[in-house]
């Protein structure tokens, strides 16, 4: 057996331990063809090096496979990370995204040991009230820009937790970017109640808000 | 003197000019009041004597947060300050340490003017005036989380004194939180702030908010008047003292750059005091009430002339009065006192006020507890106050950057 592990092969051993935590999720364990239908948009393989996002690519289609891309190191970074406590159900998670680099990256997926399915959600008007929904096109961070994941704004979501997130965990997660970059960073539990945030169980669209 | 501007000189400049001086230089917040020059007394202030050991600086807007000693000890004292006890609600050493970590991220923060992380009131945070976050933990923390072990010496169980009427809601707590700001909203905020932040973990057991008066004593004074009237908190550690005095400087390393700090809620008996006439209210204290000025002695920083007669032979400071019975024979048993006045409303018909007591040192077994014997024993001013509260923490070392305060304590 060649236990010379390459670099990339050793990062995506770590990366599926990350993946899966403590309570296995129900995983492929077949590399995802790309376009075949994949249960919840949000879920993530990694597979022999490389990423695997689970997304609708139309309005009204079913989830796929997206193509795998070669996971490698993303630079971005992120600052003031932070998770709403919560025991069971959906939480969301928070903070700043940087990009120090001279291109615009796009993040597509998300990844925790705290949660199965993660999605990014964003929150639009629609009607004239504030509609959350998951954005499939993922969040671009501009060139050497920021993105501010907040409440009431664009946030990544644990769509149902394995495990509690307490006040004063640092829960791991990571995110995942379209050319296959990987951020791994740990946020904050927090008790949180505000910005009128109402998650409807067992809901993956989109929910009423009331506007302001 | 003929020149009718009031000359200062450093030490008044420092007392009350001070604040003028450090709103320069580092963008004092709006909105607190400052002694202006022509609100000093035109009378000439005390000549070139020595610098008082805590100047009534002003403080800067911003206190830094990271470093070798928690801030808000150190630091000039704050207008406003908000004493918080609390239990954990199941000790564990997971939830201490997390208590620990939540504390030190939204002290981070607001101290240095910007949100808490999730801060529903972000507004709030904008005027921190010198807000500081400083930790303590109590003795019951240690054994309730599994560290009975790491209880330092210092932390001795302030034993119950013959005067004191202690009431269990101002009791020993597992952790402190003492929070100061000049600006008593950002204040009320950051106390919001920890304490939700806290709730899942912890119970508040008791809130003592405690102010000071922005104005100094008297020209020239390093300190501030309690609601007796009385200058309060002169006895200091001088500045070269002051490190010796206050730090605790061997033992592990969350220890060594800590303190210990003894908080007494003392309720004054006004009604009674206000009774007495000025020469036995001197006499009782030991000071001049208009001045500060020891018995016998002209200035507030006199040192007290503890053997001086009068002319019919008795001692002018007599046996029993306060700061005689109070004195620290030693450096060794100096501490640090940031007292804060409180007033809690109408109690039984009358002003439920009195003094928070809160005072710093390296080992209390040595300095609070001997003086505090004392005092119980034969300080006649005990006769208008009462001790109803008494808790005394370990106040853990600073945190360094990306750090907590308590760190590797419990996790």
């Amino acid at each position: 057996m060649n236990t010379r592990l390459t670099r990339s092969a050793a990062v995506a051993a770590g990366l599926i331990a990350l993946a899966v935590g403590t309570g296995a999720p129900a995983f492929a364990h077949d590399t995802p063809a790309r376009g075949s239908t994949c249960r919840t948009s949000g879920m993530v393989e990694i597979d022999h090096g490389k990423v695997y996002v689970c997304t609708v690519r139309k309005v009204g289609a079913e989830p796929t496979w997206v193509r795998g891309r070669t996971i490698s190191r993303s630079p971005l970074t992120m600052v003031d990370g932070w998770a709403k406590a919560a025991d069971t159900g959906m939480s969301a998670a928070f903070g700043t995204v940087r990009n120090p680099t001279s291109r615009p990256i796009r993040i597509v997926g998300a990844v925790s040991s705290s949660s199965k399915v993660l999605q990014l959600h964003e929150v639009v008007a629609k009607d004239g009230s504030m509609v959350m929904q998951q954005r499939m096109r993922g969040f671009v961070i501009p060139a050497g820009g920021s993105l501010e994941l907040k409440p009431g704004g664009s946030h990544v979501m644990f769509m149902s937790l394995t495990k509690p997130i307490k006040a004063g965990d640092l829960v791991p997660l990571m995110l995942i970017t379209s050319d296959g970059g990987l951020l791994r960073t740990k946020v904050l539990g927090k008790v949180f109640s505000g910005a009128n945030e109402d998650y409807l169980s067992g809901s993956s669209g989109a929910s009423a808000m009331s506007g302001r | 003197m003929t020149d009718s501007r009031p000359t200062l000189t450093r030490r008044g400049m420092l007392a009350a000019g001070g604040a003028a001086i450090l709103g320069a230089a580092g963008g004092y917040a709006v909105g607190v009041r400052q002694n202006t020059p022509a609100e000093i007394s035109t009378a000439p202030p005390p000549g070139p004597a020595e610098v008082m050991p805590t100047g009534q600086a002003r403080v800067p807007a911003i206190v830094p947060f990271h470093g070798s000693h928690q801030a808000g000890v150190s630091s000039p004292s704050a207008l406003h300050q908000t004493f918080i006890g609390l239990d954990l609600l199941e000790a564990t050493p997971d939830n201490a340490d997390a208590a620990l970590r939540l504390v030190s991220d939204d002290a981070a923060r607001l101290t240095q003017g910007q949100p808490a992380l999730g801060d529903t009131e972000p507004e709030l945070a904008v005027n921190p005036a010198g807000l500081t976050v400083t930790v303590g933990l109590g003795r019951p923390l240690f054994e309730r989380a599994g560290r009975s072990g790491q209880i330092p010496p210092e932390l001795a169980d302030i034993p119950p004194f013959s005067t004191d009427r202690l009431e269990d809601r101002w009791s020993q707590t597992d952790l402190l939180l003492q929070v100061g700001s000049d600006d008593p909203l950002t204040l009320a905020h950051s106390v919001r702030m920890l304490t939700k932040d806290l709730s899942t973990l912890t119970r508040v057991v008791w809130t003592q908010p405690g102010f000071r008066s922005p104005a100094p004593a008297s020209p020239g004074s390093g300190a501030t008047r309690n609601l007796m009237g009385q200058v309060d908190g002169i006895v200091n550690p001088e500045q070269e003292t002051f490190d010796s005095t206050v730090w605790i400087a061997d033992g592990p390393p969350w220890a060594r750059g800590g303190t210990v700090v003894v908080l007494r809620r003392i309720r004054m008996h006004m009604d009674e005091w206000d009774i007495l006439d000025r020469a036995t209210q001197e006499t009782v204290i030991g000071r001049e009430v208009a001045t500060g000025a020891p018995l016998g002695g002209e200035h507030e920083t006199d040192p007290v002339p503890f053997d001086a007669v009068d002319d019919l032979g008795l001692p002018v400071i007599p046996h029993d009065a306060h700061i005689r019975v109070a004195h620290a024979a030693s450096n060794e048993e100096m501490i640090l006192r940031r007292p804060y006045s409180y007033d809690n409303g109408m109690l039984n018909g009358t002003n439920d006020v009195g003094l928070l007591f809160a005072a710093y040192m390296r080992d209390p077994r040595v300095s609070f507890i001997p003086m505090q014997a004392r005092i119980a024993e034969s300080d006649a001013f005990n006769r208008w106050n009462t001790t109803i509260g008494s808790s005394t923490y370990v106040i853990p070392a600073g945190a360094g950057e990306g750090g907590y305060v308590g760190a590797g304590l419990f996790a």
